[in-house]
């Protein structure tokens, strides 16, 4: 009876400050891990070229804030990642005694992006697309994922900053011709990963 | 209370987590559920899949702790319950089979490509896999469209697609009990369970009731031992909200038991059990950016309508039940589509014994009378 006792005593008093103390770790776990939420979003660019002569860049200008999707969860975003990208070609125009866009074809076309009030040298490099044939990449995408060293160096920029430069990149063709172009409509699609505190 | 307080806190938080994605923050006032614009990226079938372990485990932590010992004493009988489970989530639940939009595949309206890994995939169409809400990272599926008309409102459609990620999660905390232990002359257990949770100004309620019915003695099974029991158990669950909310679960299971004089008993039972419903949310209107999905629901704006399903039907489980004074503390594992871990204790604050209409009391069939350290 006394053992009993020992033993019911014991069991209350582990159970008392045990059961207790295991509920709130593993909620809490629950808690800390539906504490955050992440969404991706895209966003498009089209770079345009005009009257150009490769080898060159097109620079274009965003403002994260110009899309909905991340100025209505401004306030809750703990992380921007950059995550992937996608290139391709929309329309393309060569002059007439040059060869054709089917034969045309690129040493490489890069992809940087730099924050507003960084230098333009400052830009990293979110990819590089080589052998770019132009009829490979006519409105078919093409699609890179960003290192994870420019996207942690993007990241701490994007906590402070939401305005950058995308620049694209062009080498001489390889195929010949003139090398230019009246017009290079190219786009490009930017999924960044927006973690948010919920 | 602190206890109290608390498992009330964490139930509230974890049904608003678990049906109204992730909570108060993301509703607006109103009748109709309104779901807000970081979550306006969802179809509502690929919403059913994203969730559907959720509500897995939603439906498995509704149908733990609904019985310990199957042996009951010809007693009338009352109890509180405090209880808790946790589901370890498998691998095959961290993905779904999510849709693409329709055009997708059709390489004349678009040209799309997936990157996973090293490997790039073209013009996939119907369904890809993704993460639901236990997963990792989603992949995003780029898409090129052919048309040469430029839109006034750009991207020319249909647009990338990309879709929610998880938050990689291998143990879910389920829905704490507190329920109500009655026990009959009958040899029945009866557990009630009740919330009322106010969701965006009206109220949301939980109610479930699980019944368990000793049956061994009546079909000549283990009379002669009075400390093995054996019975059916039957449970019900209902979530509702007047409008938005109307979530079903049931169970229907056979339990046994056997309980040594120490008052230690092992227990186990097989049961049937699946969860059904819908939940549906109204998009918000204003959100300009939703004409960029590629979905087309997404840019009408349509009703986010969900189908509650789970991925488990039986569970087969056993557990160890401890009973000292008026406390019953018990804990059981079961095999399920998620394997569940779950523990608790009862207080039992009134034993009524049934009397004889000459005034004795009638323990023909209480073991009590033989044994002790049962469920008395």
């Amino acid at each position: 009876m006394k053992k009993t006792t020992i033993i019911s005593t014991i069991a209350t008093i582990v159970t008392a400050l045990v059961l207790p103390l295991f509920i709130s770790g593993c909620y809490t776990n629950t808690v800390d891990t539906f504490g955050t939420f992440t969404v991706q979003i895209p966003l498009d660019f089209t770079s345009k070229w005009r009257n150009k002569s490769a080898p060159d860049t097109s620079l274009d200008f965003t403002d994260l804030n110009n899309y909905k999707e991340y100025r209505d969860n401004k306030d809750d975003i703990q992380r921007t990642i950059f995550y992937q990208f996608a290139y391709w070609i929309d329309s393309i125009r060569v002059p007439l005694t040059d060869p054709g866009v089917d034969k045309l074809e690129f040493d490489f076309v890069r992809y940087y992006l730099y924050f507003e009030g960084e230098p333009a040298s400052s830009k990293h490099l979110l990819g590089e697309f080589k052998k770019v044939k132009v009829k490979d990449y006519f409105r078919i995408p093409h699609v890179i994922a960003i290192p994870d060293d420019v996207g942690k160096i993007l990241e701490t920029a994007a906590k402070t900053r939401t305005r950058f430069y995308t620049v694209a990149e062009y080498s001489a063709p390889t195929s010949g011709g003139s090398g230019y172009f009246p017009y290079i409509d190219s786009r490009f699609d930017l999924v960044v990963r927006l973690e948010l505190k919920l | 209370m602190t206890l109290l307080r608390y498992m009330s806190r964490m139930t509230q938080y974890v049904f608003f987590m678990c049906f109204l994605f992730y909570g108060n923050s993301a509703l607006k006032a109103g009748d109709s559920l309104t779901i807000t614009k970081e979550f306006n990226l969802i179809t509502s079938a690929n919403a059913s899949g994203y969730l559907k372990p959720l509500f897995t485990s939603v439906s498995e932590s509704f149908n733990s702790n609904t019985f310990t010992v199957a042996r009951f004493a010809r007693q009338w009988r009352l109890g509180l319950d405090i209880s808790v489970c946790g589901m370890f989530i498998p691998s095959s639940q961290l993905t779904f089979d999510a849709e693409l939009p329709s055009d997708y595949g059709s390489t004349g309206v678009t040209q799309t490509s997936e990157l996973r890994g090293n490997t790039e995939t073209r013009n996939g169409k119907g369904t890809v896999s993704q993460p639901t809400i236990y997963g990792g990272i989603s992949n995003p599926t780029f898409s090129a469209s052919q048309t040469s008309v430029l839109p006034s409102d750009p991207p020319k459609q249909p647009a990338t697609v990309t879709f929610l990620e998880g938050n990689n999660t291998s143990f879910m905390s389920g829905v704490p009990a507190l329920q109500i232990n009655a026990g009959f002359p009958t040899r029945t257990q009866l557990r009630l369970r009740f919330i009322p949770v106010p969701v965006d100004g009206k109220s949301m309620s939980y109610f479930g009731m699980m019944v368990s019915q000793q049956f061994n003695h009546l079909v000549g099974l283990f009379t002669d031992d009075s400390l093995i029991g054996i019975a059916l158990n039957a449970g019900f669950h209902s979530l509702s909200r007047s409008q938005g909310i109307s979530v079903s679960s049931f169970a229907v299971g056979v339990h046994g038991s056997k309980t040594w004089q120490s008052g230690l008993s092992l227990y186990g039972g097989l049961q049937y059990e699946d969860m059904s419903g819908t939940i549906n949310f109204v998009r918000e209107k204003n959100a300009t950016s939703i004409s960029k999905s590629p979905f087309e629901e997404i840019r009408k704006q349509a009703d986010l309508n969900l189908k509650v399903e789970t991925f488990t039907n039986f569970r087969l489980g056993a557990g160890v039940s401890y009973k000292t004074g008026i406390i019953e503390l018990h804990a059981d594992a079961a095999l399920a589509s998620q394997p569940v871990l779950a523990f608790g204790m009862t207080f039992w604050f009134m034993n009524l014994n049934v009397t004889k209409p000459n005034g004795e009391i009638d323990d023909s069939y209480d073991f009590n009378k033989d044994k002790q350290g049962v469920q008395k």
